[in-house]
C-alpha cells in the first residue's frame, strides 16, 4: 500500500484525496443540519436500527464478495481512507471538547450547524458510517480467509467496529429513566431525560434512605477568604472524643464530642433527630501568647446554622461538613405479576433484575442525611452484550499488542 | 496507627527497589546477579503486601477508602506487573521502569502523610479503582518516554543520526503503552456502568481520552502504511502526549467539566 508520485484524483486514492471526501462528507452533514435546522440525526429504535444495521453488514459483506477490485472499494479499505475517518473523529471530539453541549440558550449557530450536539448530528453519523464502513471492509479483507497469524488484527479491528458498531445502533434503545422516591411511597413510573413519564412494568417502594459519614475535621480557616489556612490539608484535624494535636501555633483539644446534637440554650446536646448535626467542644491553647480560647463548633445542617469561633485577628476554628462514605437505600420490589423482593442500592453497587438494572445516584442534598427522597435511576439497554463483546475482543487485542510490543527490531 | 510504621516498610521496600534497578540495569550479563536482581525485587513486594495486611487488619477493613491507602495498591501491584512481564516476555527493562513508578508513589506517600486519612468519596469506592488507574499510571509513563525518545528522534533527524534503534525504542514503548492505555479505557467504561449506568457518556475526560487513544491509532496506520516516514509519525507522538496531559490534569480547569464526573474535589 504505498504510494509513488501520481496524478491526483486517479486511483489508488492517497491522503490528499482521502482527506478531500472527509471534508466533503462533513460539509454535507452540516448542510443537512442546517437544512434542518439543527434538529440532528432521528435516533432509531428496535426493529428499525436492527434492520438498518443487518442491511449495512449485507452490504459489506456484498462489497467485498463481489466487488473488491473496484477501485472506489479498494480505496474504502486502505489506510488513508482509515486515516481520514480517523481524523474526523478527532476533529468531532475536539468540538465536543469545547463547544458547551446541549445548552438551553436558543437557535444559536452552533446548534443550527449541529455543533453543540455533536454525538446526534449528521455529521457525526455520517462520519460514523464512513468509520464503519472503513474499518469493517478492511477487517473483512484481511482476515477472510480466516488465519491465525492476524489474530490481533482481528480482534482489535473487529472488535473496535463491533463495539460502535452495536453501541451507536442501539443508543435509541437504551432506556435510562429516573425515579424520584419518598419514603414509602410506591412509584409505578419514571422520567427520561426530557421529564416525560413512562410508565413501568415493575414498581420500587423506598423504606428507608441513609448516608453513612467520616467523622467531622476541625478545620483551622483563614479569616479573610473563609477557606482552610494556607490552603494546606495538614490543617485540618479528625475529631474524636480526646484528641490533642497542634498545628500553627495552636494545640487543640477536643473536651466532647457529638456525632449528632442539637444547640439548647448556651450548649449543645446529643440527640438523634432530623437535622441534628455533629458538634465539638474545642479548646485551643496559644504555647508562645499562653492565651486559651474555647467554644463549641458545628458545621450546621439545613435546620441549625453552622458555629465557629475566632483565635486571633488571622484565624478562626471551624468544623468541616462531613463527607459521605456511603450512601443506600433500602428498597421494596413490585412487579405486576405480584412479585416482591427487598435489596439495598448503593453507589458502585447495582442490581440487576427483570432486565432492568438499578442504580443509586441521588438524594435531596439539602438535606443531607435527612434526606426523605432518593433519586434512583433505571437502565435497559438490550445492545449492552454486544457491545460488550467488542470490548473484550479489545482487551485482548490491547494485550496481544503488549506481548508483540516488546519484540519490535527494525532494519531499514 | 499502623500508618506510624510505613516508612520503616516504605523505606526498606525502597531500598530494595533501587538495588534491584542496579543490579538489573548494570549487571544483568551474569546470570547469578540476574537472578539477585528478581530476588529481592520480589523481597520488596513482599514487604508492601505485608503492609497492606497489617493495615487490613488493624483497619478492620481493605485498604482501599484513602487517597493514600490507594497508592499502596499501585505501588504493589506495579512491581507485579513488571516480574510477569519479565518472567512471560523477557522484558528486562519494563521490571525496572515498573519499579521505579512505584517507588514515586512511596515517596509520595512518605511526603503526604495528609492523604493517608483523605477519604475517598462513595463513587470511588470501587474494585475497579486501583486497577484502572494502575494501567493508566504505566500508560502515562510509557507514552512520556515514548514522547521524549521522539523529540530525540526529531534532534536525530536533524543531524541526520536517527537510526533504527531509536525507532525500534519508540515503536516498543508506543505498543506496550498503547495496549496499556486501551486497558484503562476499558476498564474504566466497565467500570462507569456499575457506577453511573452507562459506559461512555462523553464525559470531557473520556472525550480527551478519545482524542488521545485515537491519535495513537493514526500514529499506527502511519507506521503501517508510510514506514518511512518518521517526521510526522514522531510529531504525533509529541501531540499525543499533549493530549494526554489535557486528559491527566487539564480536564479540571476547562469550563466544559464542571459537571465531569471526573472532577473529584466537589467531594
Amino acid at each position: 500500500m504505498t504510494e509513488g508520485k501520481k496524478p491526483t484524483w486517479c486511483f489508488p486514492l492517497g491522503y490528499k484525496e482521502s482527506f478531500t471526501i472527509a471534508i466533503g462528507l462533513a460539509a454535507t452533514g452540516i448542510a443537512i443540519e442546517i437544512a434542518t435546522k439543527g434538529a440532528g440525526f432521528p435516533s432509531l429504535h428496535l426493529p428499525t436500527n436492527l434492520i438498518a444495521g443487518l442491511l449495512f453488514i449485507a452490504i459489506l459483506l456484498l462489497l467485498h464478495f463481489f466487488f473488491r477490485k473496484n477501485l472506489l472499494v479498494q480505496w474504502l479499505s486502505s489506510t488513508p481512507a482509515a486515516t481520514s475517518a480517523i481524523s474526523l473523529f478527532i476533529l468531532w471530539a475536539l468540538i465536543l471538547a469545547f463547544v458547551p453541549q446541549n445548552s438551553e440558550s436558543g437557535l444559536s449557530l452552533s446548534k443550527v450547524a449541529g455543533m453543540s450536539h455533536i454525538t446526534t448530528s449528521w455529521q457525526f453519523t455520517i462520519n460514523l458510517i464512513f468509520f464503519l464502513t472503513v474499518l469493517g471492509l478492511t477487517t473483512i479483507r484481511r482476515v477472510a480467509p480466516l488465519n491465525f497469524k492476524s489474530i490481533g488484527f482481528f480482534l482489535n479491528h473487529a472488535g473496535l467496529w463491533l463495539a460502535v458498531f452495536a453501541g451507536s445502533l442501539g443508543s435509541g434503545d437504551m432506556m435510562r429513566l429516573k425515579m424520584y422516591l419518598k419514603q414509602n411511597e410506591v412509584v409505578w413510573y419514571a422520567y427520561d431525560d426530557k421529564q416525560q413519564v413512562h410508565e413501568l412494568p415493575i414498581a420500587l417502594k423506598l423504606n428507608k434512605f441513609d448516608i453513612e459519614e467520616y467523622a467531622p475535621k476541625i478545620a483551622i480557616v483563614d479569616n479573610s477568604t473563609s477557606k482552610i489556612a494556607n490552603n494546606d490539608q495538614n490543617n485540618l484535624i479528625e475529631i474524636k472524643d480526646n484528641v490533642r494535636s497542634s498545628k500553627l501555633g495552636w494545640t487543640f483539644f477536643v473536651k466532647k464530642y457529638y456525632n449528632s446534637a442539637m444547640p439548647f440554650e448556651k450548649d449543645y446536646q446529643p440527640i438523634k433527630t432530623i437535622g441534628a448535626a455533629p458538634a465539638a467542644y474545642i479548646e485551643a491553647f496559644n504555647i508562645a501568647s499562653n492565651k486559651k480560647v474555647e467554644g463549641w463548633i458545628t458545621c450546621g445542617s439545613f435546620m441549625q446554622p453552622a458555629k465557629f469561633f475566632r483565635l486571633d485577628e488571622k484565624i478562626s476554628v471551624a468544623m468541616s461538613v462531613p463527607e459521605p462514605k456511603r450512601f443506600y437505600s433500602d428498597i421494596q420490589f413490585y412487579t405486576k405479576e405480584g412479585e416482591i423482593k427487598q435489596f439495598t442500592l448503593e453507589v458502585n453497587k447495582p442490581y440487576k433484575t427483570n432486565g432492568w438494572k438499578l442504580y443509586q445516584i441521588s438524594y435531596n442534598e439539602k438535606m443531607g442525611k435527612w434526606s426523605d427522597t432518593s433519586v434512583i435511576e433505571l437502565v435497559k439497554d438490550p445492545w449492552l452484550i454486544a457491545v460488550y463483546i467488542g470490548i473484550f475482543m479489545l482487551l485482548a487485542g490491547a494485550v496481544y499488542l503488549f506481548i508483540i510490543g516488546g519484540k519490535i527490531k527494525h532494519s531499514l | 496507627m499502623i500508618w506510624i510504621n510505613f516508612p520503616a516498610f516504605a523505606i526498606t521496600a525502597i531500598i530494595l527497589w533501587i538495588a534491584s534497578i542496579i543490579l538489573n540495569t548494570f549487571f544483568s550479563k551474569k546470570k547469578t546477579l540476574e537472578y539477585f536482581s528478581l530476588i529481592i525485587s520480589f523481597i520488596g513486594i513482599i514487604v508492601i503486601f505485608s503492609f497492606i495486611v497489617l493495615l487490613w487488619k488493624a483497619l478492620e477493613r481493605p485498604p482501599l477508602r484513602t487517597l493514600g491507602e490507594t497508592r499502596l495498591w499501585y505501588a504493589f501491584f506495579l512491581p507485579i506487573v513488571g516480574i510477569i512481564s519479565y518472567f512471560r516476555l523477557k522484558y528486562k527493562w519494563f521490571l525496572s521502569f515498573t519499579m521505579l513508578v512505584a517507588i514515586v508513589f512511596l515517596c509520595v506517600d512518605l511526603l503526604h502523610p495528609e492523604y493517608y486519612s483523605k477519604s475517598l468519596m462513595p463513587a470511588l469506592q470501587s474494585p475497579w479503582f486501583v486497577p484502572h488507574v494502575t494501567v493508566y499510571i504505566l500508560s502515562y509513563a510509557l507514552m512520556a518516554a515514548a514522547a521524549l525518545v521522539a523529540i530525540k528522534g526529531l534532534y536525530y533527524m536533524r543531524i541526520k543520526q536517527f537510526d533504527n534503534q531509536t525507532l525500534s525504542l519508540i515503536d516498543s514503548l508506543v505498543y506496550i503503552g498503547f495496549a496499556f492505555f486501551t486497558i484503562g479505557l476499558l476498564f474504566g467504561a466497565l467500570w462507569a456502568k456499575e457506577a453511573w449506568g452507562h459506559y461512555w457518556t462523553w464525559d470531557p475526560k473520556e472525550t480527551w481520552a478519545f482524542i488521545t487513544w485515537m491519535l495513537y491509532i493514526l500514529y499506527f496506520h502511519l507506521r503501517y502504511a508510510n514506514p518511512k516516514n518518521h517526521k510526522i509519525a514522531m510529531w504525533l507522538l509529541i501531540f499525543g502526549f499533549i493530549t494526554l496531559l489535557i486528559c491527566w490534569f487539564g480536564v479540571n480547569y476547562l469550563p466544559s467539566a464542571q459537571n465531569s464526573v471526573h472532577v473529584y474535589s466537589r467531594g
